[in-house]
Order: C-alpha cells, then sequence, then structure tokens
C-alpha cells in the first residue's frame, strides 16, 4: 500500500539520498525562457525535471498536477506574474484560486499540499524567486517521494 | 402520520400534474412512475398514466431532463424536483446545459425520513408545490465526516488509497451525477486516465473528479449510493464543499446568479 | 417526446443485476440501476451501464442469409426456414436423429432453452444438446450433483454480507463478477476474514486478509491439505459429519496422506499459511466458499469441486446462512440453460433422460416418443463433426469457434458438416461457416425469464421493438418446429412456453409471470405460495446425506518442458464479455480495451527481454498468436495470462482441449507454452 508512513521512516533515519522529481509549468510571461528556469532549480533537481512553458498561469489545469504525481513526479511547481501584473488581467488571479482549490483537495486525500508550489515571481528579482524555490524544494525533501514502491 | 402524508403528497403531484398537461403548458411531466414496488423515471404524457406517478423514491431526475432537453430541440417538460434535483438544475443553468425556460419545476419536499437517508441539509425547493418543507436540517453524517478530519496526512492518505483501490472503474459515480455531462468527460481520455485498468489509475481517477465536481456539487450524495465497492466518495465530495463554503462562502445549487469563485468572469466583474 | 424505462436484467454475467433500459422515442437511450434490487441495490458495473449500446448496432443481423457459392447472401424467412427443415428432415432420415447435434444458449431465455431443447427431442429426437456451461462449469454440475444431489449454488448472494469467513478460490471476482465482489468487501467492512487462494494475485487479493498462491493445478493438494490440518486440530463438526454425511473414513484416510510439507512440495505455500487458512475457514461461525473457472476449468475440474465440496461438509459450513458451495455462474442465463436442460443428460430441472417416470410425463406432455441414453457434449460433437459422424449442427447464441479450445480443430470440424445452422444477433466467427443464418432477438427485444447464479428467476422485458427482420429464439424454433410437421410449437407467447415449464418442472413450479412482476424467485418453489428458497440443504441434502468423495491430486494434462517452458493460463478481463461479440460494438467498452494483452511477470520479461507494450509470439503444439504484452506483479513467475475475448489475439488457438472425464470440460486454466518477441513488422 502507497503510505506517507515509509517517508516518517525515511525522514527519521535521515536519508539523504532523495532528491525530488518535479514538474515545472511557468508562464511564459513573467520568465519565457525555460531554460532560465531550469536554472533557478539546484542542479540534482534540474536533471530530472521537466519544465513547461504555458501562455499563463490560468492555463495550469488540477489534472497536471494530479496525473504528474500518479506518474511518480514528487512535486509540482506554478510560476506566474504577480497579482496585478497578469498580461490577461485575471488569468493568475484565476489560477491562484485554482491552484489553492487543488491544494485543499490533496490535504483532504492526505497528500501534503506542499507538493503543489505556487509561486508569483516579480520579473526583476530573480534572486528572491530562487531562494523562494529553494525553501520549496526543501519541504519536499522533508516529505519525501510521493510513492512508494509498490 | 408518515402514510398520510405520502398518500396526500401523490395525489397533489397527481393533481398538479394532470392540469399542466391539461392546460398543455408541457409537453410532459418528468417523474417517478411506480411499476411493481419499484420506482423508475418515466415521461408522463397522458393524463391516464398519473395513477401510477409517485413520489417514493429518488434518481437523479434531472439528469434525465438535461439529456431529454438537448435530443429535443424545442418543447417544455415539468419535472417533480425534490430539492437537490432543483440545485441540480440550477447548477446545470449556470452552465447553461439546460435552458430553465424549457423546465416548470414542480417543487416537492421530502419527508424527514427521506431526508435523513440521503443525509440532506436541504431536502426542499425554492417554492414547495407538493408536500410541506421542513425546513433547514443537517443530517449529514458528521460523525464519518469528522472521522475524516481529525486523521492525520499519513492516515488520510492510507484511508483514501486503500479505498480507491476497491474501485472496478464502473463510472457509477459520474454516470448518476447530473452534474456530469460533459460530453467529452476527461477521465474518458487515456491521457489522463489510463484504459484498462483496474482499479483505475491513482490519483487521476478520483481526484481528477473531485476537483471538477468541488464547484458543481450539491451534496445528493447519489454517487455514494451508486457505488458497488462501498467508496465513501460523497464525504470527499462533502468537506471539499466545505472548503469552499468556508473560503469563498459559495455554494453550488443555491442561486443561479451565484457564480463559481472558480471561474474568471466573476474576477473580470471584481475588478472593472 | 417519449421516454420510458424499462425494468430488465443485465444480459452480461450471471450476478443478475437488475437494469432500467432508457427509451427515448423507441431507442434505446441508456441505462440505470435499480435502486431496491436484490442483488444490486442501486449499483451496476460498467458493462450494465453500458448493456444498450451493442443492441441497436449497424452490425446486427437484419434478415436470414444462406450461402451460395462460397458467400452468405440474404434470402426471407420462408426460404430460409423451408431449407433447415427440409435438410434437417433429410438428414434425419439418413443417418439418423443421433446425427444432429444443438448448441443452446447461456445468453437466450428459459423459455427459449426450452423450446430448442424440446425441438431437439420431441422434433429431431436426439439427446445431442448441450451448451457453454460445459465449457465452464460444468464439474459443478456434476460434482456438487455426486456430493449434494443437486448442483446449483447453495446459499445467496445477499447472504454473502452475513459470512463471518470468505473463502474465494479460482474466481476474480471484482472483475468478473463485481456486483457479488460488493458484498464481499461489504462483509469485510462488518469484519468477515476474507482468505483468496489463487495461482494469480488477483485484485481481490488487495481486500483480502490472507492471500495464498498455489502453483496452477494443484487445488486438489491444498484443499486435501487443509481437510488434513482442520482434522488434525479437530477443527472438524463431529456432528454434522456423524448426522449428515457418509463415507468420511474414506476421506480421513486420503487426506491423511496430504501432509503440510507434501502439500508445499505439490503446492508452493507454505505450512503456516495453510493452517491459518485451515483454521479460518474451520472455526468462523459462518463460512462461505466462493469460486468460479479457476477450480472447474481443469482435466480435474470435478475432483476439485468435489474437493471443496468435502471441505464443506468437513466443517459442517453449509445448510445455514452465509455458508456453504457457491459457484458463481458466468452467463446472465446460464443456470437457467441448465435448469431447463439443455444438456444431454437431463430434462428440465436435472431429471433424468434415463429415469423411467420423467420420459413417461414428457412424452405424454409432448405426444412423442423420447429419445434414450445420454447425448453427445459440446466438446463430443466437435470430435464428431470431426469424425464425420455427426452431420448437422444447430448453433443457438454460442460462438464455439472463439469459447472452445483448440480453435483451428475446430473450423476443420465445423466445415466438415453437411450442414450448419446459426441462429444469432451478431455475425461472428461461427456464422461465418454457417450454411444457413437466422437473425435472432437481444434480450432487450424480448420478454423472458432467465435465473442468476444464485438460482433467482427475473424477468427480461421488451424495451424496443426487434430490429430489422429478427425474430425471437423461440419464435424462430417453433416456425422450423411447425415447418417439420410439428403441431406442439404453437406459442403465442412466452408466459405460454413458462406455464409449460412449470408444468413439467417441480422446481419451478411455484413460480409465475405474475410473481415475477413484483419479485424474483429463488428455486426450488415448488408452489405458488412457497417463497422461493435462499439456501439449500438445509436440514438435509439433496440426495439425503452428503457424500464425502475421496479424492488424489493428479496434475495437469500438459505440463511445461524444455521446448513450452511457460504455462499459459487463460480467462476473461473486466470491460469484455466473452467472445466478444457484444462488448467489442459497445463504444464505452472498447475504449477501455481495444485488444488483448498478455499478463507477464516482470521478472520473465527481464530474462526475455521484453518490455511493456512489446509485441510477442506465444506458441503451443496447437498454434499461436500475436499479442502485446502487459507487465504485472499479478501472474506469478512462468505463467503468462491471456484472455480469450479478443478473436485477433485468441487464447483459445493455443489451449489444449484434453478434458475432465466426467463433466467433459477442457483444461482451458492450463497448458504449456514457448515465449519470443515478434519480429518487427
Amino acid at each position: 500500500m502507497i503510505t506517507d508512513e515509509k517517508q516518517e521512516v525515511a525522514k527519521a533515519l535521515d536519508c539523504t539520498d532523495f532528491v525530488p522529481s518535479i514538474a515545472v509549468f511557468h508562464c511564459r510571461w513573467c520568465q519565457p525562457d525555460s531554460e532560465a528556469v531550469a536554472r533557478m532549480l539546484p542542479d540534482e533537481v534540474a536533471q530530472r525535471a521537466v519544465v513547461g512553458r504555458l501562455n499563463c498561469s490560468a492555463r495550469m489545469e488540477a489534472e497536471f498536477a494530479i496525473k504528474a504525481f500518479g506518474e511518480g513526479y514528487d512535486g509540482v511547481l506554478v510560476l506566474g506574474c504577480e497579482f496585478g501584473e497578469c498580461h490577461y488581467r485575471v488569468g493568475n488571479v484565476q489560477a491562484s484560486r485554482r491552484l489553492d482549490l487543488l491544494q485543499r483537495i490533496l490535504a483532504l486525500a492526505g497528500i501534503h499540499p506542499e507538493r503543489v508550489g505556487v509561486y508569483w515571481v516579480s520579473l526583476f528579482d530573480e534572486d528572491t524567486t530562487r531562494r523562494w524555490i529553494d525553501g520549496y524544494i526543501e519541504s519536499l525533501n522533508k516529505i519525501g517521494p510521493f510513492k512508494d514502491s509498490d | 402520520m408518515p402514510d398520510e402524508e405520502l398518500d396526500s403528497r401523490e395525489e397533489q403531484a397527481r393533481r398538479i400534474s394532470g392540469d399542466l398537461l391539461a392546460s398543455d403548458k408541457v409537453d410532459g411531466v418528468l417523474a417517478l412512475l411506480e411499476i411493481r414496488d419499484h420506482v423508475v423515471p418515466n415521461l408522463f404524457t397522458s393524463p391516464d398514466e398519473l395513477t401510477g406517478l409517485s413520489v417514493s423514491g429518488r434518481y437523479p431526475v434531472a439528469g434525465v431532463a438535461e439529456r431529454l432537453l438537448r435530443k429535443w430541440e424545442t418543447g417544455k417538460i415539468a419535472v417533480i424536483a425534490r430539492g437537490c434535483d432543483e440545485r441540480h438544475l440550477i447548477e446545470m443553468a449556470k452552465k447553461k446545459s439546460v435552458d430553465l425556460d424549457r423546465i416548470r419545476i414542480v417543487g416537492l419536499a421530502c419527508t424527514v425520513d427521506e431526508a435523513k437517508q440521503c443525509h440532506c441539509v436541504r431536502p426542499y425547493t425554492h417554492e414547495v408545490e407538493i408536500g410541506r418543507s421542513v425546513g433547514n436540517v443537517d443530517y449529514l453524517d458528521h460523525a464519518a465526516l469528522s472521522k475524516l478530519l481529525n486523521m492525520d496526512m499519513a492516515e488520510r492518505r492510507k484511508f483514501w488509497t486503500e479505498i480507491f483501490d476497491r474501485c472496478i472503474k464502473c463510472y457509477g459515480c459520474r454516470n448518476v451525477c447530473p452534474l456530469c455531462n460533459c460530453e467529452d468527460c476527461r477521465l474518458e481520455e487515456a491521457r489522463w486516465v489510463r484504459v484498462g485498468e483496474i482499479p483505475p489509475e491513482y490519483p487521476s481517477f478520483h481526484l481528477i473528479r473531485a476537483f471538477h465536481m468541488a464547484d458543481k456539487c450539491v451534496g445528493c450524495f447519489a454517487c455514494e449510493k451508486a457505488c458497488p465497492m462501498g467508496i465513501p466518495i460523497g464525504r470527499l465530495h462533502q468537506l471539499i464543499k466545505e472548503e469552499l463554503k468556508s473560503a469563498y462562502d459559495y455554494e453550488a445549487g443555491r442561486d443561479i446568479e451565484e457564480m463559481s469563485p472558480l471561474l474568471a468572469e466573476g474576477l473580470l466583474g471584481d475588478l472593472s | 417526446m417519449n421516454y420510458k424505462t424499462i425494468q430488465s436484467t443485465c444480459p452480461y454475467c450471471g450476478c443478475g443485476c437488475g437494469i432500467y433500459l432508457e427509451v427515448v422515442d423507441g431507442h434505446l437511450a441508456g441505462t440505470m440501476p435499480v435502486l431496491r434490487h436484490p442483488i444490486s441495490e442501486g449499483s451496476l458495473c460498467i458493462k450494465g451501464w453500458a448493456a444498450h449500446e451493442f443492441v441497436e448496432s449497424e452490425d446486427r443481423l437484419h434478415h436470414p442469409l444462406w450461402k451460395r457459392g462460397a458467400n452468405l447472401e440474404t434470402t426471407d424467412w420462408d426460404s430460409a426456414l423451408y431449407a433447415v427443415a427440409d435438410r434437417l428432415t433429410a438428414i434425419k432420415q439418413a443417418y439418423g436423429p443421433d446425427s444432429i447435434g444443438f448448441l443452446s444458449s447461456a445468453k437466450c431465455t428459459n423459455e427459449e432453452n426450452f423450446v430448442l431443447m424440446k425441438f431437439a427431442r420431441a422434433v429431431i429426437g436426439t439427446n445431442n444438446i448441450d451448451h457453454c456451461a460445459r465449457l465452464c462449469h460444468s464439474p459443478t454440475v456434476a460434482g456438487l450433483a455426486r456430493s449434494f444431489g443437486s448442483g446449483a449454488m447453495t446459499n445467496s448472494v445477499p447472504e454473502l454480507e452475513q459470512a463471518s469467513c470468505i473463502l474465494i478460490t479460482g474466481s476474480n471476482t471484482t472483475e468478473n463478477h463485481p456486483v457479488i465482489a460488493s458484498r464481499i468487501v461489504k462483509a469485510r467492512e462488518k469484519g468477515a476474514y476474507v482468505i483468496v487462494i489463487d495461482p494469480r494475485r488477483i485484485h481481490i487479493a488487495n481486500h483480502a486478509d490472507l492471500f495464498l498462491q498455489p502453483k496452477l493445478g494443484t487445488d486438489v493438494a491444498w484443499i486435501n491439505g487443509m481437510m488434513h490440518v482442520i482434522i488434525n486440530e479437530g477443527w472438524h463438526d463431529r456432528d454434522f459429519i456423524r448426522d449428515r454425511t457418509e463415507n468420511f473414513e474414506e476421506l480421513r484416510q486420503k487426506v491423511a496422506e496430504y501432509t503440510p510439507e507434501r502439500v508445499r512440495e505439490i503446492t508452493g505455500i507454505e505450512p503456516e499459511l495453510l493452517r491459518k487458512a485451515a483454521e479460518a475457514y474451520a472455526t468462523s461461525p459462518n463460512s462461505s466458499i466462493v469460486y468460479t473457472m479457476g477450480i472447474t476449468e481443469h482435466t480435474c475440474g470435478t475432483d476439485n469441486v468435489m474437493s471443496l465440496a468435502n471441505l464443506s461438509m468437513l466443517c459442517g459450513q453449509i445448510g445455514k446462512p452465509g455458508s456453504g458451495i457457491n459457484p458463481l455462474r458466468g452467463q446472465n442465463n446460464v443456470q437457467g440453460a441448465c435448469d431447463m436442460g439443455a444438456l444431454p443428460d437431463v430434462l428440465t430441472g436435472y431429471q433424468k433422460v434415463d429415469d423411467p417416470a420423467t420420459l413417461s410425463k414428457f412424452a405424454k406432455a409432448w405426444d412423442v416418443n423420447l429419445p434414450r441414453g445420454t447425448g453427445l457434449t459440446v466438446v463430443e460433437m466437435i470430435d464428431a463433426a470431426m469424425d464425420g459422424e455427426l452431420k448437422a449442427l444447430f448453433v443457438m447464441g454460442e460462438n464455439p469457434m472463439l469459447s472452445d479450445p483448440d480453435i483451428n480443430h475446430v473450423k476443420e470440424a465445423l466445415s466438415n458438416l453437411e450442414l450448419l445452422v446459426v441462429q444469432d444477433i451478431f455475425m461472428n466467427q461461427t456464422a461465418e461457416l454457417a450454411d444457413v443464418v437466422f437473425p435472432a432477438q437481444s434480450y432487450a427485444e424480448k420478454a423472458g425469464t432467465v435465473t442468476a447464479t444464485d438460482r433467482r428467476v427475473q424477468r427480461v422485458r421488451k424495451a424496443i421493438e426487434g430490429v430489422g427482420e429478427t425474430k425471437t429464439d423461440w419464435e424462430i424454433i417453433s416456425l422450423l418446429a411447425e415447418r417439420m410437421g410439428s403441431r406442439k410449437f404453437a406459442y403465442e407467447t412466452p408466459i405460454e412456453i413458462f406455464e409449460e415449464i412449470r408444468a413439467l418442472t417441480p422446481s419451478y413450479a411455484g413460480i409465475t409471470y405474475f410473481r415475477l412482476d413484483s419479485e424474483s424467485l429463488q428455486w426450488p418453489c415448488p408452489s405458488e405460495d412457497h417463497p422461493g428458497t435462499q439456501y439449500l440443504h438445509k436440514g438435509k441434502f439433496t440426495r439425503g446425506k452428503g457424500s464425502f468423495v475421496a479424492v488424489d491430486w493428479r496434475p495437469p494434462f500438459e505440463v511445461t518442458d524444455e521446448e513450452y517452458p511457460f504455462y499459459l493460463t487463460t480467462g476473461r478481463v473486466h470491460f469484455h464479455y466473452h467472445t466478444g461479440t457484444m462488448t467489442r460494438r459497445s463504444p464505452t467498452l472498447n475504449r477501455e480495451m481495444a485488444s488483448a494483452v498478455v499478463d507477464i511477470s516482470p521478472a520473465d520479461a527481464t530474462d526475455l527481454g521484453i518490455k511493456d507494450r512489446d509485441m510477442l509470439k506465444v506458441a503451443s503444439r496447437r498454434g499461436e498468436v500475436k499479442i502485446r504484452a502487459r507487465l504485472t506483479n499479478s501472474v506469478p513467475k512462468g505463467t503468462i495470462f491471456i484472455p480469450f475475448n479478443f478473436q485477433e489475439s485468441a487464447a483459445n488457438a493455443l489451449t489444449c482441449s484434453a478434458r475432465d472425464p466426467i463433466a467433459k470440460i477442457p483444461e482451458f486454466k492450463v497448458c504449456a507454452v514457448r515465449i519470443e518477441k515478434a519480429a518487427r513488422r
């Protein structure tokens, strides 16, 4: 059975072998270059991450995340524009509500909502973004892998 | 005296249906027909059929109404609707799946027993024409819901993973739900849910549906009744509804003007 | 604007779920579950929800066909009926009645099975009538008849929820009897202890408390082993054995030979697990055994069934609620087809063809002399056709070209016949070989009764008019009988047929269409005020005392060797039904699974360099198929599984026709194959 118990045990044993696999979805307006996005990830994470570009964070669907978890990804990261900066005016607000709901549903189902990371990027502050992403990866490290092998 | 109440509800229903048919205001009345101890959805088109009209038992008739109106381009039908049926119709009207101008809702109030069976909180329609409303009640299974909420993450994960593992992909939950009427259902797309697997792919099958239903579910629990494997899917939907209520004070099926908080339309209105 | 819902019974499996057919303007639009149905309680499986999809398919046969040259051409009813009547008469005269055989249908109604059976015996004068039960539960009928005196499921489906222990063996319940699996899951929620014993780690094993994985074809060994442990520990029910059974001493001596160590050697099951299973089953207040093809489809199928019967009697777990031996019948009306006597050795209600009282009763009712002697079974008819002894075969609603073992042999045999008549709703592999094809009606276009696995008789009702020029099966046979000079087939409605059945069949005598309008009835139901029988063998067995039958394990007919080093086991998948004539024409089901896959263990795949979805060539001594690989942990190393539903990767091109000597069932569950990757296109 798939449980989070093994992950707690792994955490307790201070297993440092785990490198999370994440799927990153970024809006093209906050960061047009997927390579640049990948470079904001720690190296070992970037090696196994997939990065997808969306026309707007509002294009992000819950299915992308849910399916990603089913495929064995440990985290899904969404990068969009800061509120007020959306090219389509309210796309990011819609995405924000949608992802918030997704996180609540995951939590009800026993899946750590922090696996879905949502960050609204300020165009001018790459450093802050990078630091935020580090924090997100750190939280994934703490939670552990999504899937236990059956 | 429940029996007496039931009788007069039947009589009321038949009288109103008879009047509607006679006055030619509607082409048919969608309600339940009692045959041989069973009740089935039926479109009554002539007054002599009305002796079989029953108000006991529940089928999600809103789904039938939507399919019939989609098939027949013109025409108007009356629907004897319980509270949940009306909420279904309101939700569907929001999506423009039904044109409420083509439906004459005949409101049926549920009895206390009926409300209890369905864990209902609002067993009546906006306008009650059959029976007497028992008002707002709370027959939700709070013990069961609390049990789920009191579990920690690991327990919840174990609970839902094991119970979803029973699923045999009958699509019963989706098929009975009147709000699940997309022509291209995501659950049927191999891209999102691998085909031919029992149990269906986890978490895709159940959580994609739970997400889609979040702002549409009116809490009728028909999905749970249709599940052969006893998966308490209605409870999960109920908990999700409570999240939307606490975050946005949103309730599906309450008011046709009440837009889902997930839609951009509502947000644009705010910003302009 | 017309919308109606008609209550009927699902045409797929033997669960017997109630369905409502939705009819919009005279066409089927969908199905709905029946809320207060005793079996399905408001739910359906994906097949039940899609039960309407194939009915109005454009592939339906609309007109009679007959062979002209190499092709089947459309003709009219009169011509087709007279052609068949004339040919049958001629063949009967030239070669005798026993040169003609009949395959009846486990999908057709009781009335239709009765009429075909009557035609075979009263008009042609042969007992050569059989149907696909031969290929699935014939060991059940033969074995339980020997042990208990009655070959039917002893308890009822709803009772499973009352069991405190359920032992499931050789049944992939969630996939093939989903609504029955639902009861098992609910029983477990209430605290029942569920044991699954199967060579494959099937879905329901994930929802069991104990899972044992014996090697293929070793069932008698582990069952004897369980009984060995039970007797040693004193867990057996001495009172029950003393009062209600005979031959215990022979059984005791036999199972003494099956020590846990010997059982491990034969089956691979560890002694502690065997003991755990034995203790749970024997000491629980109400223990049920549930089984299907994994037990029956072997050359020792009858022995397997009698072993289970032994086990239940040993522990007194029979003749009370929530207990018993529960074979889950596959087809929607295979129980009914057996009840109606579409079998070579019995008439209706299992009345034997050679019993003088029975013969006299039927002879009087039908005004004809009845044939004596057991007729040919399905598999024997194929052999006889091959040998040239069977000249004509009438096939109603069956597809032996896909469901029989060793189908290359079947094709040769059928091609050898002088006359092959097929009556069906769709063209299929068998019909393609026919001389005449009669287009019949589906369950949604006719009225009648069907009998579910727990002896439950229910109605099917007409929802739409028959498509094209189709007629009901009973009408076609009646017209044929008339053309051949009989006056005993002047039926106007199915009710008349059912009234005749009741009059001749004590177990059905109390069942009427009127009663079936408001309830389902489980036979035996001897009189109109009898409520039907929920469970059998209360107080005494049908034969009086239950008979222990001491059996020895013997290995399957074909074992692996260097040339064919893998075991092949076959069976069904959830999304399709049998030869796929209905389900592969249902978009909902086809979408889930459009083609076959072979289940292979990851270990074997690695050894052979096979990846998931690779195309493989699987070959046996009988033939070979090309099929895609699906890596799964459900099959043990050394064994593969192929479903038989797909014509283009027909599992039965590989299976062998070795049979159980008593029941004549082929050994679908075990044969030897070799596997290789298919050459790239």
